[in-house]
């Protein structure tokens, strides 16, 4: 019994043993851990932290929206929006297991891209398997194209969003709004000369991220709002644009011209109610060519002939170039000269084809001598030798006076980057046959905004208006935050100078041979002009034929410029610029609320043409069709079976005893 | 007389470990320190240690637990705020195209093939810029409604 007792007694104890042992290693191993544990959380603890600290945090920039362009009517013209661009990691695509499977993939990302992006396999084969880290292959394309490209889950491939100016109404004002950088940078037009208050100020945000940039559930977070752009309203009604764009087009088909630019002016404020240059581009995508046939010849220019022909492209030649005005300037030398009171509306010339000016014969355009005639009748001429008297009369200091007080020395100042400004022959070497041919618009070029500004202000009883294209500026709430009234510059003439000069123009319209600028119902006043277009060393057969026009004469509200570059034909401005301004006057004066001015033969004639509806409810068709036929009235049945027995006339419209134009169409709604 | 007592002392010795005349309750503690001394840890102790190693653990468990649903409710709201600013984009994208078929252009084409209008003549336009309006137009509303 004590054997077995010592027995187990040696058995405990060796347990005892072993279990001390096993409660030694792990106690040994635990203080290595927490040894270890220690040695990272203390002495290595500060680095650590910084570096975590370095790693996770992220400062980023808040990107401000950029400001909307408006029109008057607060119709959006640019707006900026979402665009996704795709991205390749090569260096991905690279690291798979085998060259097999390498090729596999690569191809796979190849034909996909290639398929949806419809660039070819080479194009991307070469974007994909390049040297670099990460490469583009495109921007700019829409949420569709992206999610197309996100469902076939390719590898190495990635999406970005970008912001991105998108212009609603396309080819429209495209000239006047300008386009941005890649970057979000007005690169010319409004879109420059408003950026810094388009663009707004970027706000930033300071967090702890993951790999992934999700924030920490732990981390701090500080965040400051972006501020965005604000909103430029523009001077411009879309709806008068939209008139304008139309009839330069049309113009351009009928004249077969190089451009056709127009000019809308409120003649009372000098804001621009439309500005339109043909051929326009697609500010959406303004590096492409307006058509096919000169993208083919963009295609194979070089780099630099590239940049030249978009910054040739982008120009506006409104505001930016010069040309000869002819015969339009003729108005500033009447009104100069009426100012002066060196002529009077109703002094007569006589000019026998030309006039000798220092031993220098200068001819009239008109190779039949105009006899006598009147100022009016003169201005309605156009009739060089009269205006080379009257600007000998004016003399060379007054003049170029007067060209001051019109605003040819200087720009404008209207808000639209490098405004370009007239060209005059030096003051000081200028001679009398410079006077003189100056005086009829020769020798000497101005921008078409320097022209229309000045003619408004003939308009505006003397007084000239400082041109602008922006109204006001509002907040991204569509608050108002800044107005930009109409400014005056100067009163240059009298309002009686204006009024006659007024007169003047609207005999030229009305008697004086530009009748094909003439609207019935609305008084129209205006004057051409044909000018050849300088080249090197004198002129070529090209002309810029215009015509500048105000409408009523009575108190004129608004004024339009159209310059015709190069038509092909007859050059005349009474023939290419004026009937497409009357295209314009005729839409846009109902639509301004300008009413008709019937003169007393327009109201006769009106009247002549105007018949009575009969009353033709419950007669049969054929009766009812041939009363409508005596009445000199189409007709349009519009329900009922009018080759039916029983057919009786139930309504019409218009109703009976209503005075409406011969020959127009009345709809008949009868019984079955 | 010493013999006696050394014979009490021995006895006494021998069953409670003290000499006659100490109390018993001293006795006692002397003889609890002493057994003390030898052994530290009572029932009570292990007690006291094992809830403090269960309340230790929980908190430490509780801490992982509410440090994880932290974390996965901040993946969520990571998550809806860019669902939300892909849903504002799609919306400023699709206003756009809006604005793009609202264009003067469009209309102007669908008013004219779609729907047969046509511009009014110079005749059809009435002007409505002469017309007289009532001074107080709320007045006279307020007198119509009344009636």
């Amino acid at each position: 019994m004590n054997k077995d007792r010592a027995k187990v007694n040696q058995i405990t104890i060796k347990n005892r043993k072993r279990l001390l042992g096993a409660f030694a290693f792990i106690l040994f191993i635990m203080s290595v851990l927490c040894f270890r544990c220690g040695w990272w959380q203390i002495v290595k603890g500060e680095e650590l932290a910084d570096t975590a600290a370095a790693q996770q945090t992220r400062d980023s920039l808040v990107e401000a929206k950029r400001g909307v362009i408006y029109d008057r009517n607060k119709m959006e013209l640019a707006v900026s929006g979402t665009a996704y661009s795709v991205w390749v990691r090569p260096a991905d695509l690279k690291t798979a297991d085998s060259a097999n499977k390498k090729e596999d993939l690569t191809s796979e990302v190849i034909s996909g891209l290639s398929g949806i992006l419809e660039m070819d396999d080479d194009e991307v084969r070469e974007s994909v398997t390049a040297d670099q880290n990460l490469i583009k292959i495109e921007s700019g394309l829409s949420k569709e194209t992206a999610d197309r490209i996100r469902e076939l889950e390719l590898t190495a491939v990635e999406l970005s969003e970008d912001s991105k100016r998108f212009y609603p109404l396309g080819l429209f004002a495209s000239h006047l709004i300008g386009s941005v950088s890649d970057d979000n940078t007005g690169l010319a037009g409004i879109e420059a000369y408003y950026n810094r208050y388009l663009t707004g100020v970027s706000g930033r945000r300071i967090q702890n991220t993951d790999v992934s940039g999700n924030g920490l559930s732990y981390g701090f977070e500080e965040y400051y709002a972006a501020e965005d752009g604000l909103g430029v309203v523009l001077t411009i009604d879309e709806v008068v644009q939209n008139y304008v764009e139309k009839a330069i087009a049309s113009c351009q088909k009928k004249t077969q011209a190089d451009r056709v630019m127009c000019l809308v002016m409120d003649t009372e404020t000098a804001e621009i109610l439309a500005m339109a240059v043909t051929p326009e581009y697609d500010p959406n995508n303004p590096r492409e060519a307006p058509t096919e046939a000169e993208q083919k010849k963009l295609d194979s220019m070089s780099d630099k002939k590239k940049v030249d022909y978009w910054n040739k492209m982008w120009r506006n030649p409104l505001l930016q170039d010069t040309y000869e005005p002819g015969s339009t300037f003729k108005l500033m030398t009447t009104t100069i000269a009426l100012e002066e009171g060196l002529t009077s509306p109703s002094e007569t010339f006589y000019d026998n084809g030309s006039i000798d000016v220092s031993g220098e014969t200068l001819k009239c355009w008109s190779d039949v001598p105009h006899g006598k005639q009147t100022l009016e009748e003169a201005v309605g001429n156009s009739c060089n030798p009269v205006f080379v008297t009257l600007g000998l009369r004016i003399g060379k200091e007054r003049f170029y006076n007067y060209m001051e007080l019109f605003g040819y020395d200087s720009i404008t100042g209207i808000d639209y980057p490098s405004e370009a400004t007239a060209i005059l022959q030096n003051e000081d070497t200028a001679g009398p046959v410079d006077l003189a041919t100056m005086a009829y618009g020769h020798g000497i070029a101005v921008t078409p905004i320097q022209l229309a500004t000045a003619v408004s202000a003939i308009g505006n009883g003397g007084v000239m208006m400082k041109p602008h294209l922006v109204k006001e500026l509002v907040d991204s709430d569509g608050k108002t935050v800044r107005t930009f009234e109409p400014e005056e510059v100067r009163q240059i003439i009298s309002k009686q100078t204006s009024d006659e000069v007024c007169d003047i123009m609207e005999y030229v319209v009305s008697e004086g041979g530009v009748e094909t600028a003439y609207v019935e119902g609305y008084r129209v006043g205006g004057k051409t002009g044909t000018a050849n277009k300088p080249k090197a060393g004198g002129y070529s057969e090209d002309t810029y034929s215009s015509f500048i026009g105000m409408a009523p004469m009575n108190d004129p509200k608004v004024t339009v410029l159209v310059i015709v570059d190069s038509p092909v034909g007859i050059k005349y401005g009474s023939q290419t610029a004026a009937p497409c301004a009357q295209t314009i006057f005729k839409n846009i004066l109902p639509y301004l609320g300008i009413e008709t001015q019937y003169s007393d033969d327009e109201t006769e004639k009106i009247e002549k043409n105007k018949t009575t509806v009969p009353d033709i409810t419950g007669l049969s068709y054929k009766k009812a069709v041939s009363a409508l036929e005596k009445a000199e009235l189409k007709y349009k049945v519009q329900s009922g079976d009018s080759s039916g027995d029983s057919f009786k006339v139930k309504d019409q419209y218009p109703k009976a005893g209503t005075k409406v134009d011969k020959k127009s169409t009345v709809y008949i709604y009868g019984s079955k | 007389m010493q013999e006696a007592q050394w014979y009490d002392f021995e006895e006494a010795y021998r069953q409670h470990g003290h000499a006659p005349g100490q109390s018993s309750k001293s006795a006692a503690s002397s003889e609890l320190r002493h057994s003390r001394s030898k052994t530290s840890f009572t029932a009570r102790d292990k007690k006291i240690a094992l809830m403090l190693v269960v309340v230790i653990g929980l908190a430490g468990i509780l801490s992982i637990v509410s440090a994880a649903f932290s974390a996965t409710l901040k993946y969520q709201v990571n998550t809806l705020v860019r669902e939300n600013q892909m849903l504002e984009n799609e919306i400023a994208d699709t206003d756009i195209k809006l604005q793009t078929a609202n264009s003067i252009t469009n209309l102007e084409k669908k008013a004219k093939k779609k729907l047969g209008m046509k511009y009014p003549s110079s005749s059809q336009i009435v002007y409505v810029n002469d017309i007289e309006t009532p001074g107080d137009l709320a007045s006279v509303v307020s007198d119509q409604a009344d009636n």
